[in-house]
């Protein structure tokens, strides 16, 4: 049943992005709706070539320290980002998509970098991640026209546009995976992500002096891109103190969320490393055989395919479980899976099953969320938004770590990871029992 | 023009003798086959991101890129200039329809099947049907290595190759017609507009080189079925085929360019508010390219060892040649000289194409240079010579073209957003693929090699990037063109460039959109 309703969903997804396109109305929308399935495209592609690049990393010399840090750089930059607002250097989108764009050329030309000694290529990696990170800086929602939600605010957020992209890059990179090696592969889709990027700087601005425009006042795409800048949020301070307030199970709550977050935070960039190179699995067929990086593209769809069935089901699931037994399943859904992949044997369906679990988590995303918000408390509008930034600052070295425990076994990191996310699922059990308190009410 | 009887649109389309319709279907149909040829392009600069054989192997490379040329020359470009002509140049001579409607519906019915022909190869290749794979002989199809591909993949590509001849044959002789003898009275030689010299002159050039492919097609066909030794050692010999194939393949060159030097030259004053520069000179030019043309061809084979004697003269007609390209840019640039510009999307690709045609113009000078040639010759600076004329100049025309008469073909109005995405996209895209092609000529490099040394790695990185930006901007023109044809915004008027305030509406715009 979950099958059929993924295969729904994509469906739905498909159809709801085709008819956007075609509900224009007129031809006006022609430039906006391109832009939006450029964005699309580069987030998508940024999301799964992302996800391939510690494997990148270590294909050229990286140790497991460097490939943590490549986690923890990515961590901090988010909330960097977060923290301070959107930098004055990229007033406007197309700034912010030409430094994305860029950085993504940084990573495809990683493997020319090749081995040369002064600079290790694994330093252009890192100046690509801090141009990628200008993604936070694009608004979080590009206007009305466009309709398509970025990565810019809210990291995961459900749009259909945005699934219907990653899909599509997910796709994409399998096929390419299946052709070429991973440091080609990766080569060509940061480069084709790159190019996707240009052609939406292209596309905001474009709009001008067409003599034949004067006839009819055309509005200017690129100022309705840009109106939705004005909304964006205003900086969240960075301190520990919403960690420390809290009390009772309210701090429960929020010390579960902050070693949920810290355990996968622990593995999370070594998991493609744990499949490509590990586990190593390859998997014949169509008569011939499937390279492990091709594999990891399979499994990367199966998670996303998770995902969207998990919170496609989120709704029902919570009406009849209730809130807090669904936070208690997706938390111990994502502490389960470090261990169980590492002892995993390499087989398609066992990773399958694993990965499709793993995206299946989101269907608690939401409940866990609103648990945390009631957690906070309504001190403040952005109360919820200071304790995830306070929460994160925890958990920036937390790759690092994971770093030196993978050099020095892979099972002892990512069963550490598992243990991390057991204290999280204790914390959340605390819930289940007693009724529920007042500052929970909302929703339940 | 012909019979209008209701039908369904499918009856209709399918048995439509009218001009228009059948301009229409020949652009349609370019414009997949360029979309397919697109693909095989990126395949080509994909691998060669890579010094190594990253993605796919040699023969498989070698398949990509000689389907690539071949798809891109015979299926893309000739069709969309015909398909353009097939519209418009019946409407601005004043005749009722072509000469030959019939002639030209089979003409164009031609192509589908020819298509399928020359692509069979892959197909089959997909599909796991043995001995049918694609050609990997590059669209020169030198022997003894055509001659020696074992598998039919060859065979029907031969097949399909003077199918699409005989279609533009066909079409050409309509093109002479219609223009010499089914033009209206009121339009005499001299008041003949600049498209139609330039179609006529194209249709002029297919008329004497196509039968000679043609010919040389089946002797290669029956060399390789029926052990002929026409381009065998012991028989004519390869030469042959070189001689044979050059003297349709340099005229090609330039069957492909004058319709869209005709475009620049109808379009680009209409937006410089004047009239053309030298309109006399131009057509002269025009002509003396057409004569030129057949007395070029051995400049290809510099490094065969033919005849020095031979080889001078050659290399003497060909740097002759440059001067009437010389003097059509010169018209152009003195055109825009104290005009009124008007910026407008087919203005851009004119102006683009133009600066293209020095850049392609210049090398191909070079090249001409015969101790030039031994040098460059079968390196990739040749490759960026031609691309920038068969893509910068070529394409830039008929994109120029087709956005010119987009009004006129659908009814309807292109988003000028994405119009103008897709020209910055293209125009930045020509130079960043094609000036690395001269770059790592001028080092040596060879073409046509999937693998290569690591120095050229840097290189060939920027070309793919530029490959890329040029490959998603079509997709822009294709979104545009597709969604703009079907709910862009109508046309109401039989002006819509607004030329009537600079005395510059032709007559084509006359009978307003087709929607009516
Ligand atoms: C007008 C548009 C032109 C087009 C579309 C064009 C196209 C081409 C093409 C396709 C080739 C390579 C054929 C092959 O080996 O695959 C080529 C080669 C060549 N072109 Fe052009 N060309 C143009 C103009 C010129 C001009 C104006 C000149 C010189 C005055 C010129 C001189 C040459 C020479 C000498 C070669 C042979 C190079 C070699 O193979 O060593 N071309 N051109
Ligand atoms: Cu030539």
């Amino acid at each position: 049943m979950s099958v059929k309703s993924a295969v729904d969903d994509i469906r739905t997804s498909l159809r709801d992005a085709a008819s956007g396109l075609f509900d224009g109305g007129n031809a006006r929308t022609g430039t906006p709706v391109a832009f939006a399935a450029a964005v699309a495209g580069v987030e998508g592609l940024v999301y799964v070539v992302g996800r391939f690049v510690p494997e990148l990393l270590r294909s050229v010399g990286a140790g497991p320290v460097v490939v943590g840090l490549y986690g923890t750089v990515g961590i901090a930059l988010a909330l960097l980002f977060r923290s301070q607002g959107r930098p004055s250097v990229v007033d406007d989108s197309t700034r912010s998509l030409a430094l994305v764009a860029a950085g993504l050329g940084f990573w495809s030309v990683v493997p020319l970098v090749g081995s040369q000694p002064p600079v290790p290529a694994w330093a252009f990696v890192f100046v690509g991640l801090g141009l990628v990170a200008f993604r936070y800086a694009l608004p979080a929602m590009f206007g009305d026209a466009v309709g398509i939600t970025t990565t810019g605010r809210r990291g995961d957020d459900s749009n259909v546009g945005r699934t219907a992209g990653t899909f599509a890059a997910v796709l994409a990179t399998t096929a390419v995976m299946t052709a070429a090696a991973i440091r080609p592969s990766v080569q060509i889709l940061s480069l084709l992500a790159a190019v996707v990027g240009v052609a939406a700087v292209a596309l905001t601005a474009s709009d001008g002096f067409d003599a034949a425009d004067s006839s009819d006042g055309t509005q200017d795409t690129h100022d309705a891109l840009n109106a939705q800048n004005e909304q964006a949020s205003p900086p969240i301070p960075l301190s520990l103190v919403p960690l420390q307030t809290a009390t009772g199970r309210r701090r429960a709550v929020l010390v579960g969320d902050l070693l949920r977050r810290f355990a996968l935070a622990l593995v999370v960039v070594f998991v493609v490393v744990t499949v490509v190179s590990f586990h190593a699995p390859s998997v014949a067929a169509f008569g011939s055989t499937l390279p492990p990086n091709a594999v990891f593209g399979i499994l990367l769809c199966l998670e996303l395919a998770g995902e969207v069935v998990g919170r496609r089901l989120a709704p029902r699931v919570t009406r009849t479980v209730g809130r807090r037994r669904l936070a208690v399943l997706s938390v111990a859904l994502t502490a389960l899976f470090p261990v169980l992949l590492v002892t995993a044997p390499a087989k398609l369906p066992v990773l399958a099953m694993l990965f499709f679990g793993f995206g299946f988590r989101r269907v608690g995303t939401d409940a866990r969320r609103s648990l945390v918000d009631a957690a906070v408390g309504a001190r403040s509008e952005t109360a919820p938004d200071e304790y995830r930034a306070a929460r994160d600052l925890v958990v920036v070295p937390a790759p690092v770590v994971g770093g030196m425990l993978f050099w020095y076994s892979p099972v002892l990191a990512f069963s550490l990871a598992t243990a991390v996310g057991g204290l999280a699922l204790r914390e959340y059990v605390r819930l289940l029992f007693g009724g529920a308190p007042t500052w929970m009410e909302a929703g339940e | 023009m012909t019979q209008t009887k209701p039908s369904t649109p499918v009856v209709r389309w399918l048995t439509t003798l009218d001009h228009r319709d059948i301009g229409v279907l020949y652009v349609v149909f370019g414009a997949i086959a360029g979309l397919w040829g697109a693909t095989d392009a990126m395949a080509v600069r994909t691998e060669l991101l890579s010094p190594g054989l990253a993605v796919w192997d040699a023969a498989t490379y070698n398949a990509f890129f000689t389907t690539h040329g071949l798809t891109m020359l015979f299926f893309f470009a000739t069709p969309v200039a015909f398909g353009l002509a097939n519209y418009v140049v019946p409407l601005l001579v004043g005749a009722d329809d072509m000469a030959f409607p019939r002639v030209n519906a089979v003409a164009f019915w031609l192509l589908p099947p020819a298509l399928l022909l020359a692509r069979a190869g892959i197909v089959g290749q997909l599909l796991g049907i043995p001995h049918l794979a694609p050609p990997t002989t590059g669209w020169t199809f030198y022997p003894p290595l055509s001659t020696q591909q074992a598998g039919h993949g060859v065979d029907l590509v031969l097949l399909g190759l003077h199918l699409s001849g005989v279609s533009t044959i066909a079409s050409s002789v309509n093109v002479v017609v219609t223009i010499a003898i089914a033009r209206d009275e009121s339009v005499s030689w001299a008041s003949l507009d600049m498209f139609s010299w330039t179609m006529l002159t194209t249709a002029g050039l297919v008329i004497f080189a196509f039968p000679v492919l043609g010919s040389a097609m089946l002797m290669l066909l029956s060399d390789r079925l029926v052990g002929t030794t026409f381009f065998a050692v012991e028989g004519g010999g390869p030469m042959l085929w070189q001689h044979l194939f050059w003297f349709f393949g340099h005229p090609e060159v330039y069957i492909l360019v004058l319709p869209a030097m005709g475009i620049v030259s109808h379009v680009l004053p209409r937006f410089a508010g004047r009239r053309l520069f030298g309109f006399r000179s131009v057509v002269y030019s025009t002509l003396a390219i057409g004569a030129l043309a057949f007395g070029v061809w051995a400049h290809h084979m510099f490094a065969t060892g033919m005849d020095p004697r031979l080889r001078i003269s050659f290399m003497a007609v060909t740097l002759a040649i440059a001067v009437p390209s010389a003097v059509k840019t010169f018209n152009w640039i003195a055109t825009l000289w104290h005009g009124a510009i008007r910026l407008t999307v087919p203005m851009l690709f004119c102006v683009a194409a133009v600066g293209n045609f020095v850049l392609g113009g210049v090398t191909g000078v070079f090249l001409a240079s015969i101790p030039v040639d031994l040098v460059l010759h079968d390196t990739y600076y040749v490759v960026g010579h031609f691309h920038f004329l068969l893509v910068g100049t070529i394409v830039f025309g008929l994109f120029a073209g087709g956005y010119y008469w987009f009004p006129l073909l659908t009814g309807r109005w292109f988003d000028r957003g994405l119009a103008r995405a897709h020209f910055y996209l293209s125009a930045f895209g020509i130079p960043v693929t094609f000036l690395p092609f001269l770059l790592v000529g001028m080092a040596g490099l060879p073409r046509r090699v999937a693998a290569y040394p690591p120095e050229f790695a840097l290189l060939h990185y920027v070309a793919t990037f530029g490959a890329y930006v040029l490959g998603v901007g079509q997709l822009l023109f294709v979104w545009n063109a597709l969604s703009s044809a079907v709910r862009g915004e109508p046309v109401e008027t039989t002006d819509p460039w607004e030329l009537d305030r600079t005395g510059q509406r032709t007559p084509e715009w006359a009978s307003g959109a087709e929607t009516e």
